[in-house]
């Protein structure tokens, strides 16, 4: 071991502290805990895995990333605001502790086990950061290097999958007979894609497979591959490269982080590591290393926290503004952007007929597409994992809105004609895909805010009510939920324009009538 | 500053391999405090060396080596003057007459007790000063394989009062004359732990009288604003501006450790003092009353009085 190993002194726990529980075991081990190592050795199983993937976390932006940046705010209080420049940007020092991207992204989907695209420009680190986390489920660097795809133009499915065996194909009586040389990374739980752009379409769709449904075939043999945390990467976001990606492998994707740009003032630590010949994969302390059942009972945890029902309106309100396209369908369920993508007619042609509205203030106006169920899923899956790693109990509105901007980058796809990115002042949102979707989160909040739905929503009301369950329930009681269900459309629909919200909201409350009214078919047919 | 004969061979000997620590360092923090080495070198590994040279001479290579790396790190770690000074005199005053033991294993031994006096001192309520003192005395009883929890048990009577239990733990693994003297008792180990766990105000002494906790934080206390307490099952809640903290005390002090609003407004509210205790304005004061103990506070002082209680 180093004498003095710099790149390999992990933060010091607890590194999130919260007040402890009423119940409490003070650890007289703990007096000899400070800034000298090797005092006592660490108890086995010790740390807590919140506590341990926060170690990782510190131990990466501290010694592994040079210059990180700080763009996942937290606040406990007043924070320092600064405007900047021309554009009087908003500089904000935050007063609490606050995370890079960057860096807690990708672990994030290491914990999740989920899947995460790194772009940005060559050289900045998305092959080092994706090493760097196949490092952590511990793998031997060398292991990782090895296993990791490089996409190139000639990538053939058997490069990516594997080869039959040559004696089995001249053998062979039968397809099923001919055995494959799997390649082995297929068999790792931390898979890495290097330059996914690069690879030939029909071979990203054998990709797509292995990532989307987790097995590999080749000539008719399937290989069922372990449950896996997938990095890619990509030079271009915008899916270009040497073959444009299949739209269903984007898909697959469920974040996107960039590699921002390196900061100069931090050149004498790019010079250390030169002068010592440190590559952080090389060295990252066994702390912070985590083995399958680790990573098994992280991602258990992950799922374990709960998503309070504030919270959870507040990502339906924010969910129900994008469907909507009232002119691009004559049946209510079919007033969606879905419909008209399908249809094929020119996106242009139909926002010109959607009259009515206020373009400027329905947020749903800013995209061209609505949020898929899978999208959601993942939202959530990123905000749990947000909290167990903040060391929240619950998830908080805060982990929401910080995680969904990475979540929604290459999901939610925005409208350059809407009127709201005309406006000098939102011309920065074109390019910045980031700050716009947290900027929409915000919008969507303020409307929810002041429409007073924390309070105010006999919808959810209703819902609730039919959510207690039919048991039991006669048919005087089921018709008066009726009337009150249809008093409540008629009261909706009066003299108001349609927005998104208020369309998922009749179509709710037109899915509680249904199921009453089927209620009480079946409750006529058992007199 | 004169290095001792013996500190001086060992650094030659070894001076390729502490030069290249030193370098590696210099490289890695541009703010390195070199002066700030030599001096821990000349006023903590010097008389370390020859303490170990008079007992082990065979083992000062090795005190040496692990001491000098140890130093990089603390000094890398920037420690503020105070802390460095203490560092300096645990050292001289506590490894110096443990040198049997640090020959022994070097490097857990002084990142131990290194670790401990800085744990010591960053600690409201706890003596380290009394800590380094009882450690020194208790040398010659202490080996390798007891210094740790002999270094707990005087921890506890140095005021760290939430190490009581594990403390009590600790001691029972130890040679019973060494428990004893951690302890400052006489007689049977067994009947000393019998009394200490029964009441947590016995001292071999006789009853604790009780302590005084707290102070203004612009003097280095915990307390921002007169403090407000409540009785909890473990302790006391203590409530001072925007901070709650759990006070834990017993016969040898008290300490406070970081607790959540909730738990202080589910505790008991204090109560009239039923008596006034010296030291305390007597206006309005109350008392958080728990099964062994008593805590006074008033809205005039920043501290705290903590007695036993045998209601």
């Amino acid at each position: 071991m180093a004498r003095f190993p710099f790149f390999q002194r992990v933060s010091a726990a607890p590194t999130a502290p919260k007040p402890a529980s009423v119940a409490r075991n003070f650890d007289i081990a703990d007096l000899y805990e400070g800034p000298l190592a090797a005092a006592v050795p660490a108890e086995p199983g010790a740390v807590r895995l919140d506590e341990k993937l926060r170690q990782a976390y510190f131990w990466i932006v501290n010694t592994a990333i040079i210059s990180p940046h700080y763009d996942i705010e937290y606040q406990n209080g007043p924070s320092p605001e600064y405007r900047v420049g021309d554009s009087r940007r908003l500089l904000i020092l935050p007063s609490a502790q606050s995370y890079s991207s960057y860096v807690l992204l990708p672990l994030l989907a290491f914990a999740t086990r989920s899947k995460c695209l790194f772009v940005g420009g060559p050289g900045r680190g998305k092959t080092a950061s994706a090493l760097l986390m196949g490092v952590l489920a511990g793998y031997p660097v060398r292991e990782v290097r090895r296993a990791m795809q490089h996409g190139h133009p000639q990538m053939t499915i058997a490069d990516l999958l594997g080869n039959p065996l040559p004696a089995d194909l001249v053998a062979a009586q039968s397809v099923d007979a001919i055995r494959i040389a799997w390649r082995p990374w297929l068999g790792m739980r931390v898979k890495i894609v290097d330059e996914y752009n690069r690879i030939p379409t029909r071979t990203q769709s054998a990709l797509l497979t292995v990532m989307g449904d987790n097995y590999a075939e080749v000539l008719g043999q399937i290989y069922e591959c372990p449950s896996a945390a997938w990095y890619l990467t990509a030079n271009d976001d915008a899916g270009g490269g040497t073959y444009q990606v299949i739209e269903a492998l984007r898909d697959r994707i469920d974040v996107v982080v960039q590699a921002l740009s390196f900061n100069p003032r931090f050149l004498d630590d790019l010079i250390v590591r030169i002068e010592e010949n440190v590559r952080p994969e090389d060295v990252i302390p066994k702390e912070i290393l985590f083995d399958e059942d680790e990573v098994d009972q992280l991602v258990a945890a992950v799922r374990a926290m709960p998503l309070p029902s504030e919270i959870r309106r507040r990502i339906e309100f924010f969910a129900s503004q994008f469907e909507l396209m009232e002119p691009a369908g004559a049946i209510f369920e079919h007033m969606s952007k879905d419909t008209a993508r399908l249809s094929g007619v020119d996106w242009a042609q139909v926002t010109a007929a959607d009259g009515g509205r206020d373009r400027l203030k329905d947020i749903g106006t800013q995209t061209t597409n609505g949020l898929s169920v899978r999208n959601l899923m993942t939202l959530i899956g990123f905000a749990k994992a947000m909290a167990f790693f903040h060391g929240g109990d619950a998830v908080s509105l805060d982990d929401v809105r910080q995680v969904l901007p990475f979540v929604l980058r290459d999901k939610l796809h925005a409208d350059p004609d809407a009127p709201f990115f005309g406006l000098p002042e939102n011309a920065a949102y074109r390019t910045d895909a980031i700050a716009w979707l947290r900027h929409l989160f915000d919008l969507s909040c303020e409307e929810y805010d002041r429409l007073d739905l924390d309070r105010d929503d006999p919808v959810r009301a209703l819902a609730d009510e039919f959510a207690a369950g039919l048991d039991g329930l006669g048919e005087r009681e089921v018709r008066t939920r009726m009337t009150r269900i249809e008093r409540l459309v008629a009261e909706r629909v009066q003299g108001r324009k349609l927005y998104g919200p208020l369309h998922d909201e009749l179509l709710h409350l037109k899915y509680l009538h249904q199921r009453y009214t089927n209620y009480l078919a079946w409750l006529g047919g058992r007199q | 500053m004169t290095l001792s004969a013996v500190l001086v061979r060992e650094l030659a000997a070894a001076r390729p391999r502490f030069n290249a620590l030193v370098a590696t360092a210099r490289r890695a923090r541009s703010g390195f405090d070199t002066a700030a080495l030599a001096d821990a070198v000349a006023i903590r590994l010097d008389p370390l060396a020859v303490a170990v040279e008079a007992v082990a001479p065979d083992r000062t290579a090795s005190v040496v080596d692990a001491g000098f790396a140890l130093s990089v790190v603390l000094v890398d770690q920037a420690l503020s003057g105070e802390r460095r000074l203490l560092v300096d005199r645990v050292w001289r005053e506590v490894a110096v007459p443990l040198a049997a033991v640090v020959a022994e294993r070097p490097e857990p031994a002084l990142a131990m007790l290194t670790n401990a006096a800085l744990k010591l001192a960053a600690t409201a309520g706890a003596g380290v000063d009394e800590w380094m003192v009882r450690m020194a005395v208790l040398a010659p009883l202490v080996d390798a394989d007891t210094l740790a929890a002999a270094g707990q048990v005087v921890a506890w009577r140095a005021g760290m009062a939430h190490y009581r239990e594990g403390a009590l733990a600790a001691a029972d693994g130890l040679p019973e004359a060494l428990a004893l003297a951690a302890i400052g008792a006489q007689g049977s180990w067994a009947g000393v732990r019998a009394a200490l766990a029964a009441d947590r105000w016995w001292t071999p002494e006789g009853g604790a009288p009780g302590t005084r906790f707290g102070g203004f934080t612009g003097f280095g206390g915990p307390f921002a604003s007169p403090p407000e307490v409540r009785a909890g099952t473990h302790g006391v809640f203590v409530r001072s501006g925007a901070r709650t903290g759990l006070l834990v005390a017993d016969a040898w002090g008290a300490t406070l450790h970081p607790a959540s609003e909730h738990e202080f407004y589910a505790a008991l509210p204090a109560v009239r003092a039923p008596a006034a205790p010296p030291g305390l304005p007597k206006d309005d004061l109350h008392a958080a009353i728990t099964a062994d103990m008593i805590v006074f506070a008033s809205p005039l002082s920043h501290f705290v009085e903590v007695q036993p209680w045998r209601g």
